[in-house]
């Protein structure tokens, strides 16, 4: 009998080269306008990173306003699941934002307060990054089995582009340095209500 | 995609191919509490309730070696199944295994097992008009997080109700407790961990 066990919700996004070359165009336009602004922003670290502002699903754009819709209906589809539905598209708050990680950077271990909902996905990876590198990993919530001898290790997540992942906000993840040349790139969200 | 189950595995002997054996530890448990002087209590609440020493596995009884092989089995078979590989044998681990008798009103506050690999517990006698929740063994969700969830007013929890000859192993630092019953009779149970490195 499997007690307590934690759900995630895996997606395959479909057709999003567009929208995934505007996010990220409008996010390198954002980090060539602040040059020496966000590197460090949260979690990330990283000489070689940059941490967008968290407006990308509010701004007046048509990509953002897809983006905004994408967020909502895959984060609605997990609230549905867990059986606690979250309210209509309007009444939720959305922040977005987007994670540039180049060769050495990293995410520490954080969660996001104040959210009901957060999720990812992948717009890109550099190519042939090994793999335990550049991972998602979500550390055990269970604290008892965090400091037995028998722990578990993390849960880890390749992450693909198209790919993502909608999780409790609670969860405890992170992730992990990647030492390719390019850059790892991931929007992610939280949603509150 | 699921991560992070706890694994709770059930187990089962004849309640009445045993009946023996079951009398015999509670005829002993009954013994020593006649001789107790008082000891540590642990979780175990009620001024009627009893907590044994936790020796139970190392008399020089018959029903003693019995109690240490099935016990050993018992984690043996959930340790193989969740860990995927085998735990040390018998001589090898050592296994702390006490009585609780819980009378009417008698209960078990929240605890875990510190510093222990395996644990579990086997009723050995259930009061005939015990109703669940009364007397229920509960497990407490392990995720603290989980309550940061704006829909938890309270951690969630997975209540077993006790049936002469049953047991269930699972890992030590699972917290837990018992629910009080307040019908007449006993509920004894044998409860044990298992340790090694």
């Amino acid at each position: 009998m499997e007690l307590f066990a934690t759900h995630v919700h895996t997606v395959e996004l479909k057709d999003t080269e567009t929208l995934f070359d505007d996010i990220i165009a409008h996010v390198k336009n954002e980090r060539d306008t602040n040059p020496n602004e966000n590197r460090h922003m949260y979690s990330l670290n990283g000489e070689d990173s940059y941490h967008s502002r968290d407006n990308l699903v509010n701004l007046d754009y048509e990509w953002s306003k897809m983006l905004r819709s994408l967020v909502y209906k895959i984060s609605s589809d997990f609230a549905e699941y867990e059986g606690t539905p979250i309210p209509k598209y309007e009444d939720v708050d959305i922040n977005c934002w987007c994670m540039v990680m180049g060769r050495g950077s990293f995410s520490m271990s954080h969660s996001h307060p104040g959210a009901e909902y957060s999720g990812v996905f992948w717009l890109q990876t550099p190519e042939n990054m090994p793999g335990n590198q550049g991972n998602f990993v979500f550390q055990d919530p269970r604290m008892g089995a965090r400091y037995s001898i028998h722990k578990p290790e993390g849960t880890a997540i390749k992450p693909i582009p198209s790919n993502g992942i909608v999780f409790w906000s609670w969860m405890e993840h992170f992730v992990q340095p990647h030492y390719c040349e390019g850059e790892r790139i991931s929007v992610s969200w939280n949603i509150n209500f | 995609m699921i991560i992070f189950p706890t694994e709770v595995e059930f187990f089962g002997v004849n309640p009445e191919k045993n009946m023996p054996f079951f009398n015999e530890v509670i005829d002993y448990l009954y013994e020593e509490e006649k001789e107790s002087t008082g000891g540590r209590k642990y979780s175990i609440r009620g001024d009627n309730s009893y907590h044994s020493k936790d020796i139970l596995c190392k008399l020089d009884f018959d029903w003693s070696r019995m109690l240490a092989g099935l016990i050993w089995q018992s984690s043996s078979n959930y340790f193989m199944k969740y860990h995927g590989r085998p735990m040390p044998s018998l001589e090898s681990c050592n296994i702390t295994c006490w009585g609780m008798i819980m009378r009417t009103g008698g209960s078990s506050a929240v605890h875990c097992h510190p510093h222990s690999n395996v644990s579990g517990v086997l009723w050995i006698k259930v009061p005939p008009e015990l109703k669940s929740p009364e007397g229920d063994f509960v497990f407490i969700d392990p995720r603290p997080r989980a309550l940061l969830d704006k829909n938890a007013l309270f951690l969630e929890k997975h209540s077993i109700f006790p049936k002469t000859g049953s047991g269930i192993v699972f890992p030590s630092w699972m917290d837990h407790y018992v629910e009080p019953h307040h019908c007449e009779g006993e509920r004894i149970s044998i409860a044990w961990n298992v340790d090694f490195f």
